[in-house]
């Protein structure tokens, strides 16, 4: 069959346009998801500065009108113990990142033993697997990005101390966001507690504990797979309801706990109209207690609602 | 699995019976040598023109019209045979101008594929390059080409229940360019300079999961992909030309540019040997 000139040419033209338009498309489709998806991270940096720099000067008159609200943070804070939940769930997550990191710092995601005692079992590296060989795995070399963590709360049935129980969804759930920095876990872990029900272990029994709210957590610093959490001085920012043994107290404070050392909280204490404006910081170190505030450093007791320095009292409430 | 084997060395080797026909059996019209009318089409703007062929070990086209081409690779077919599952691809070039001196064309293409590794865990990928070249005749023996392509890349993997989970995205995007200088030594020999680069590679975008019950751990990664920026291949090499058979041979220095993958292997994977081959017949 032949053509005429103009058919060819009219079937060339189509073809033209048939072609930029699949181009179009396909450069559209290319380009749509070549980026991180993550909710931007708090900035918590305004809250370190006012710990490190207190602005209030602090007597008497503001100890007499903080000192209730002080002393109810704290005792909530300490005895919900919802800074331990929260930090557990960050060091679950760091372990099971260090689990997939191989010797040389590197993720490995599906890597699977081959051979020896742990046959078909997950590996990051061959030290993982004795007698065998590690492979099949992808390797990130010193991943950034960001992980995603939701945790089913336990709830406040007794028996989640077996080891095979399984928590249910309706205990509530810790959503946090993470970043990952060279592998290590990013300064800032932020997310929600929706409804999250745990038991608080104490003497002889067990407390009913929740949270419901946002959370905010600053590690100091960028935190190596292998650095024990636990020692680090950890900023938090909590604004929710901590519901402790049937009573709820609404909380929208910051404070700083290590975790452990057991006996040790630092309260940031906001008295100014604006957020942050004037601040100090209210401590706990075991039996003793204490301000830090822009006129000075003074051991202090909400019992006796004084304040005082080494020479003496300095201002009562 | 075995009927899934059987039906992949099928394919391969209908593949490979369809080009050594096409080997064998060239009609008389057969049109090869270095004239003005058969050109190179690798790295070239040029495309075959409506009803032609070119059966070759790499690649297999078929010109649609005198301005659009459609070709697939076979490497993907023999190799993804190899590794449990065919890798369709499809490759579509237009060579919309053509007058004079200068030669122009855009293509697209895709490329889909599955790995099937030691534990199960199947990887699938799936390409998408998209390109532009350009080729100018200085003289009848002299012509210079020059291209860009940019591929982007997404796949996912799934693994044995219980293990860790890659799936969802994982996303590159890179850019090659390329010029290749053409010097027709005869009408059977003809010299090609070529020079490839890969000026942009996007960080690997990684959505993922851990093997964890609670919490539940999922991961989104960017990976560094700092050693295939800027990598690039020098390679000098030849195209025969003969009555029925082509030969395209080169080795050059630097990375490896996979035909029909349109990916980088790194010059250091290969002792930064470059190889370029190809035997096609044209009719």
């Amino acid at each position: 069959m032949e053509f005429s000139p103009q058919c060819n040419y009219r079937r060339a033209i189509v073809a033209r346009l048939f072609l930029l338009a699949t181009l179009s498309l396909l450069c559209t489709a290319s380009l749509s998801c070549d980026s991180l998806n993550i909710p931007p991270a708090p900035d918590l940096q305004p809250v370190l500065n006012a710990y490190e720099n207190p602005s209030a000067v602090v007597d008497g008159e503001i100890m007499g009108a903080v000192a209730d609200e002080i002393a109810k943070a704290a005792e909530e804070i300490e005895d919900s113990e919802i800074f331990e939940e929260i930090l557990d769930v960050i060091i679950e997550v760091q372990q099971e990142l260090e689990m997939n990191t191989d010797e040389n710092g590197d993720l490995v995601l599906n890597g699977t033993c081959n051979g020896g005692a742990n046959d078909k079992l997950s590996c990051a590296d061959d030290a993982d697997c004795p007698d065998g060989t590690c492979g099949g795995g992808v390797t990130f070399p010193s991943p950034n990005g960001a992980v995603q963590v939701s945790f089913i709360c336990d709830g406040w049935d007794e028996g989640q101390f077996d080891p095979d129980y399984e928590a249910d969804p309706a205990n509530g759930t810790i959503d946090l966001w993470m970043t990952l920095d060279s592998g290590g876990i990013g300064r800032v872990v932020w997310g929600t507690a929706d409804n999250c029900r745990y038991l608080v272990p104490g003497e002889g029994q067990n407390f009913q504990a929740s949270y419901n709210g946002g959370v905010a957590v600053d590690l100091g610093d960028p935190v190596p797979l292998d650095e024990d959490i636990a020692e680090l001085l950890v900023t938090f920012v909590m604004e929710g309801t901590i519901g402790f043994d049937g009573g709820d107290f609404r909380i929208n404070q910051s404070f700083r706990v290590k975790l452990a050392d057991a006996d040790g909280l630092e309260i940031l204490v906001d008295i100014g109209e604006q957020p942050l404006e004037e601040t100090f910081n209210y401590f706990f170190q075991g039996t003793r207690q204490g301000l830090r505030a822009a006129n000075g450093t003074f051991g202090c007791s909400l019992e006796d609602m004084e304040c005082f320095d080494e020479s003496g009292p300095v201002f009562f409430w | 699995m075995l009927r899934r084997i059987r039906t992949s060395l099928l394919l391969v080797t209908l593949l490979a019976g369809v080009t050594s026909a096409g080997m064998g059996l060239v009609p008389n019209s057969a049109r090869a040598y270095h004239t003005y009318n058969v050109r190179l089409l690798d790295s070239t703007a040029y495309s075959l023109h409506r009803r032609r062929v070119r059966l070759g070990l790499m690649k297999l086209s078929y010109g649609i019209i005198d301005q659009l081409q459609v070709s697939t690779y076979t490497m993907p077919w023999f190799l993804g045979a190899i590794f449990q599952d065919v890798a369709p691809n499809l490759e579509l070039k237009s060579t919309f101008y053509d007058r004079k001196r200068l030669a122009l064309a855009v293509g697209a293409g895709f490329l889909e594929g599955t790995i099937l590794q030691s534990d199960d865990t199947k990887v699938r990928y799936f390409l998408i390059p998209v390109s532009v070249a350009a080729s100018v005749r200085i003289n009848p023996e002299v012509s210079t080409h020059f291209g860009a392509m940019f591929t982007a890349v997404s796949g996912d993997g799934k693994s044995q229940p219980g293990g860790d989970n890659i799936e969802g995205a994982v996303v590159i995007d890179f850019l090659q360019l390329w010029g290749m200088a053409e010097w027709r030594l005869s009408r059977v020999v003809a010299f090609t300079f070529t020079v490839r680069w890969v000026p942009y590679v996007s960080d690997v975008l990684v959505n993922g999961t851990l093997d964890a019950d609670n919490p539940t751990v999922g991961l989104q990664l960017e990976a560094n992909l700092e050693e295939l920026r800027n990598a690039f291949a020098v390679i000098p090499g030849f195209v025969f030309s003969w009555d029925r058979a082509n030969i395209r041979l080169g080795v050059g220095y630097s990375s490896f540019f996979v035909e029909g993958f349109f990916l980088v292997v790194p010059g250091q994977v290969l002792s930064n040997i470059a190889p370029e081959f190809d035997v096609f017949v044209r009719f």
